[in-house]
This record gives structure tokens, sequence and C-alpha cells, in this order.
């Protein structure tokens, strides 16, 4: 799987590129602009937690706090400090990743999925607080009136231009998250993957490698955080409880653990199955449980690695025959 | 062989979707749009809702629509989520035929499509609680950019309180304990309270907290009881409502026990049991219409549409039924004086005076997009499983 995604990255990046660039010719309609937004959100999200899940084989159940540690930082340093747009962004980025540091380090020691039960307990606190923390964060009215992002003279302040500011983010963040991946550090990771005690033995420092993809996926979903509450211009808690970062961890699963490109169909099919279904009136939780129940059973190693394996298995059959 | 069946099997559907759709509306109907949380945590809330909005909207075509064009509800599900409401919105707003929504149900989803819909100007009828939605200006820096095209039909959750403090007033009781539930709602009744309770001679003695989630609360309400009070208020939906009423039985606590305008609905009933005999709090007319004096003009309007709302659902209607009948029926009735115009619509609600609603009566004004006031509100008690209207 890895090898074909590197023979073909390249191309693959081009393609998306140029979706992104050919979508807003053929598509007008508003609606499909903010699911598409939402699905480049998610996608950043999800791209960072696949590092963490595919390759340092660790879980995360606090990305939605992280998420929105990023929403937060971006909204009261710009609402209530008058901070500039980008500084503010970048404030919470690395804030966010101090904080990640903070619960990285002594869970990732630990052998075992300590990370999970932390970060769920990080992301039950972090949500409290943004309800209670009033003077700052608004509380559970949430905090309103938050200024879309700007470059120079250009305002990113409708669904069209803040679809070519998020999916230039989703572009450059997954390039950036596959250049790592084929570097030094990225074959430590694989390492890692492939066996912990064998990386340890051959003098790859694991808990650290960990902790560093720990930090650098909260702040995938800091930067996700920031682009959302800029667009939408209004956060309050209910945007960032459990059920986020179960939701993400879904899109991880089902788009395929240690696929960059599974993150992207992950975060996109389940982004939009979910609108999709709304078809079937109330009944589209059912049908989107059913859909999940499907892909687990079927194809348990994720959308794009499941498909690209059933492809292999019946050219493989084919020639079989002949 | 099998894949050419598959073919035809799609391409069949597929055909029968785009006749079907095509062929389903011969008359040009008029679209209004109703978001709701549907699914998700507020969903019992939203579906009531949905369920009172379609009834205004049938009664609206058996009178033969308006001006021979029918009414037809678009739908959508805020999944009681902020994102998915504003994305909800956007799909609305697609069909450029809307003319004015009615929803959505959570204060949260409310405040983040309220900054889209001032944008797009359509008129918005909300029935959620929070009176944040009109309160907050829609820029910080300006406190009179306030919002312009949308309205609230519930009362504001300050005159509820005031009710409650009004009716302990007249009835002697001077010392309260107050509890609520540590989210939104539960605070913003902390913060009622100490501006009402002064203004009736009350005093609040004891404050106690407890989470949404939680299942007892016998050790705030012991220490409540400790300051030897007169009476309880309760501010909380859900589950709360009625676990605190059992516990109060349970510790045989005698001062009686408040609960706040959201618990005048059958479900109080559903959560507190045999415990919910002779709770207190303050309501909407719909619940008591029977025993209305028949003096009360808003008697013979609230009794047509439960017997209505019966008939159709054969269930009891709540509170929360009542302030989605009152959003339709007063964005209705501003589309049957203006036509189908986004702009009209707005004005004719905001000038909507003396309207007899089901909530109240409702004196809407470029200062006021609720409209209701104090009076509209009644005390009732549970009793034996239904409610008695207290004077």
């Amino acid at each position: 799987m890895d090898l074909l995604l590197k023979q073909k990255d390249n191309l693959c990046f081009g393609i998306l590129a140029l979706v992104i660039v050919a979508i807003p010719v053929f598509v007008e309609s508003k609606y499909y602009f903010i699911v598409l937004n939402v699905i480049g959100l998610n996608t950043l999200v999800v791209v960072g937690l696949n590092l963490l899940i595919g390759f340092a084989g660790q879980i995360s159940l606090g990305h939605a706090a992280f998420y929105g540690l990023g929403s937060y930082f971006s909204g009261i340093l710009t609402v209530n400090y008058g901070f500039p747009l980008w500084p503010a962004m970048l404030v919470g980025m690395l804030a966010t990743g101090a904080v990640a540091y903070l619960i990285g380090y002594p869970s990732l020691k630990l052998r075992g999925n300590y990370l999970v039960m932390a970060t769920l307990g990080f992301g039950i606190i972090i949500n409290i607080l943004m309800g209670e923390l009033e003077q700052f964060t608004g509380g559970h009215d949430g905090l309103m009136g938050i200024p879309p992002l700007a470059i120079g003279g250009l305002t990113f302040d409708d669904d069209l231009k803040n679809f070519y500011l998020i999916w230039s983010f989703v572009f450059f963040f997954m390039l950036a998250a596959r250049n790592l991946l084929n570097s030094r550090v990225g074959r430590a990771l694989r390492a890692i993957k492939g066996s912990e005690v064998a990386a340890n033995s051959l003098g790859v420092n694991t808990a650290d490698y960990k902790v560093k993809i720990f930090v650098l996926s909260a702040m995938f979903a800091s930067v996700s955080g920031s682009l959302y509450a800029h667009y939408i211009t209004f956060i309050s808690p209910s945007s960032y409880d459990f059920h986020y970062s179960i939701q993400v961890v879904t899109m991880v699963i089902v788009g395929g653990m240690g696929s960059l490109w599974g993150s992207l169909f992950g975060a996109g099919i389940l982004t939009f199955i979910s609108e999709a279904l709304h078809i079937a009136k109330q009944y589209h939780i059912i049908a989107y449980g059913v859909f999940l129940c499907l892909v687990l059973v079927f194809l348990p190693e994720g959308i794009v690695v499941g498909i690209y394996n059933l492809f292999l298995k019946r050219k493989t059959r084919k020639l079989i025959i002949k | 062989m099998n894949r050419r069946l598959l073919t035809l099997v799609v391409m069949v559907i597929a055909v029968s979707f785009m006749v079907g759709s095509s062929l389903c509306y011969s008359a040009e109907p008029i679209k209004i749009a109703g978001i709701f949380a549907l699914t998700g945590r507020a969903a019992h809330i939203g579906t009531a809702q949905k369920d009172a909005v379609l009834l205004a909207i049938d009664e609206t075509n058996q009178q033969g629509g308006i001006n021979g064009r029918m009414l037809e509800m678009v739908m959508a599900d805020t999944e009681s989520n902020p994102t998915k409401a504003v994305m909800a919105l956007k799909k609305i707003l697609e069909s450029q035929d809307v003319v004015a929504i009615i929803g959505p149900t959570l204060t949260g989803t409310a405040m983040a499509m309220r900054g889209f819909i001032e944008k797009e100007k359509i008129p918005t009828f909300m029935h959620s609680g929070g009176d944040v939605i009109l309160k907050a200006p829609l820029d910080k820096k300006n406190p009179n950019s306030m919002p312009k095209w949308t309205f609230k039909s519930p009362y504001k959750a300050a005159d509820a309180m005031g009710k409650i403090c009004q009716y302990m007033n007249q009835h002697g009781i001077k010392k309260i304990g107050f509890i609520y539930s540590n989210e939104g709602f539960g605070k913003d009744g902390v913060r009622n309270v100490k501006v009402q309770a002064p203004k009736y001679g009350v005093e609040i003695v004891a404050q106690e907290a407890f989470q949404p989630k939680d299942i007892d609360m016998t050790a705030q309400l012991t220490r409540i009881n400790a300051k030897g009070v007169d009476a309880i208020i309760a501010w909380t939906v859900g589950p709360a409502m009625g676990i605190i009423a059992k516990n109060i039985k349970q510790l045989g606590i005698k001062a009686p026990l408040f609960e706040c305008h959201g618990a005048g609905d059958p479900i109080f009933w559903k959560v507190a049991g045999e415990s919910g005999e002779g709770v207190m709090m303050p309501s909407t007319k719909i619940v008591v219409a029977d025993q209305l004096p028949d003096s009360d003009i808003q008697k013979k309007m609230i009794l047509d549409y439960v017997k209505a709302y019966r008939a159709k659902f054969n269930r009891e209607p709540g509170t929360m039924v009542a302030y989605g009948a009152d959003a339709a029926f007063i964005t209705v009735n501003a589309i049957k004086k203006v036509g189908p115009d986004r702009a009209k619509i707005r004005d004719a609600i905001e000038n909507t005076t003396g309207y007899v609603g089901i909530s109240g009566i409702y004196n809407i004004s470029p200062q006021d997009h609720n409209g209701l006031s104090m009076d509209d509100i009644v005390m009732i008690k549970a009793t034996k499983g239904g409610w008695k209207l207290l004077d």
C-alpha cells in the first residue's frame, strides 16, 4: 500500500490541486461549499490524528480539545484583545503544541495505551473550561463576532474565499505530512509502526518520537480550529465536545490508518454521507451506523486501503485464471 | 451479466427519482423553512416544535392557503450542533424561494446561525429560549448593532424568574434556596434570580450547583435545607427536574419546590413520577387552557389548537409546542398580509401588535423582537399527572 502511494503520490497531489482549482468552476451552491469547507477542516484534523494513530500507534480521544484550543485562542485573542489575525493563529498553534507536550510527555513514556485516558480526561476538562471561564470565553452563550481572516485587502468573508483558504491549508499540510513521512523522522515512525521493540533496539528513541508526533498532530487540529473560528465567526463549547473527538477517530479508521490519502477520503466520505443521509429524515443516524458497520466489516483496513486491496485481489485472480 | 443488471436497476431508480420529484407539485407553493433539532440532545424539544409548526401550516393550507398558493415547509435538522445548524441554513438558502425561516431549537445553534441570517437578510422566527439571541450586539464594538432579521417566540427567561418571585412575594415567601444545573441555562438562571429576587423582597440565602448529568442532588439540597429556607427554586431542564423533586421527597423537605418555565411539559411527569406532585412553575397557558376563565381572550384560540394537536398527533401538547406554533402563526400571518417577499415579511413581523397567540399576546416592535411580557406567564402547580392553574 505504502509503495503504491509513494509512487503515485506526486500524481495524487497534482490531481488534488487540480480538483481544488476546478471545483469552483462547476459548483455554485453555497451549501456545497460549506460542506466542502467542513470536509477540509475535518481533513486537517484527521491528517494530524492519522500521523498519531497510523504511525505512533497511539489513539487520542482529546482532539476536539486541541481543535477547540485553536478556535478559542484565535477567537479570544482577536475579539477580546484586538490581536492581529495571523499571529493569533500562530500563538494558538504554539500554545496548543505546548499543552500537548505537557500531556504527551508523561503519558507516552509509559508502555501501553495511557495516552487514551489522558486525552479523554483532558478533552472533557477543556470542554468544561470553555463553558466556565465566562469572562474570556463567553461561557455557554459562546464567543461571537470573530473577524474573518484577511491578507492585505482580501478578506475571507464568504464560502468561496474560505474554500480556497481552507483547501490551500489542506494541500500544504498534507504535502508537509508526506514530506515528513519520507524523511528520517518518517522512517523512524515507520519503524515504530512495524515493531516498537525492534525500533528501540536499533537506537530509535521511540518515546521521544511519539511525543513529537503527538504535538504535531495537536497543532494540525489547532490550525483547523482557528480556521473554523474565523470562518463561522461564532464558537461555543458544544462544537468541541467528546463526540467530535470520536468523530475524527472514526474518520481515521474508516479512511484507513496510516494512509495519508485515507485521511482525506475518511473525512470527506463521512462528512458527506452524514449530510446526504438527511434524505432518510429521522432515520439518518441509523443509516449512518449501518454504513459504518458495513465499512468496518467488509473493509476493515479502511476505505482507501480496502478498496485497493480488493482491486489487487481481482487482478491476481484474473492472472491465475489466465 | 450481473453488472448489466445492476446498471439497469440503478438507472431505473435514478430516472424514477427525477420523474417523481418533478411531478410532485403542480401549483407553485410558497416555501417556508423549518430548522429544528430533530436529532441530538434536544431532539425531544425539536420534534415537538416541528409537529407544532407543521400543524400551523396544515391549518393555513386547509383554509385554502395564501391567495390560492399552498404553504410548504422545507425541513432541516441541526442535529443539536452549531456547525450542522449553519450547514442546514446554507442548504435552505440554496433555494431562493424560501421566504422565511422558523427555528432553530437550541440557543447555541441559534447564535451560530444569527450572523449568517443577518447577512443573508431572511426573516427568521426562532423558538430557542436564550435571551442572548436578542440581547447581544452583532458586532462587539458597536453596542447598537442589534439583530434586525431575527425574532424569537419564547418569553424572556428574566420574566419567568420575575413571575416566580412575584408569586413568592404574594404568598409570604421571604428566604429561598437556588439550585441550578451548571451549564448555560442554569447560569442564566443565576444571573436572573439575582436581579429579580430583590425586586420582590425575596432573599437568596443558599445557592448550589450540580452537573447536568448528575443523578443525585441530596447533598446540595441538604445544605440548602439547613439554611432554613421558605422555598427552593430549581433551574434546570431534562431528567434533573425529576431527580430534584424525588430527592426533596426522600429528604422530607417541607419547603415548596419551584421549577423553571421549561418544566410545564408532559416530560416533567415522565422524569418526576409521583414525586412531581405539588411542584410549582411558571408556564404558558397551553397546559391549563381549560381552566382559564372564559374572559381570557386566548382561551378559545388555545383550546382549538390543543384539540387539533391531540387529533393529529394523539398526545398532549406542552410549552415547547406553544413556542413553535406562535412562531409559525405570526410568520404565516405576515406572509398573508404582504405576500412572499422577505423584506416585507420582516417589516410585517416587526409591526405585529396585539396578536393573540398561544404563549401570550405579542406586541413586537423594533426595540423588542420578542413582544411578550410577564403578564403572559401563569403560575401552575403539578397535580395528579396534570396541571392546576394558580392565581
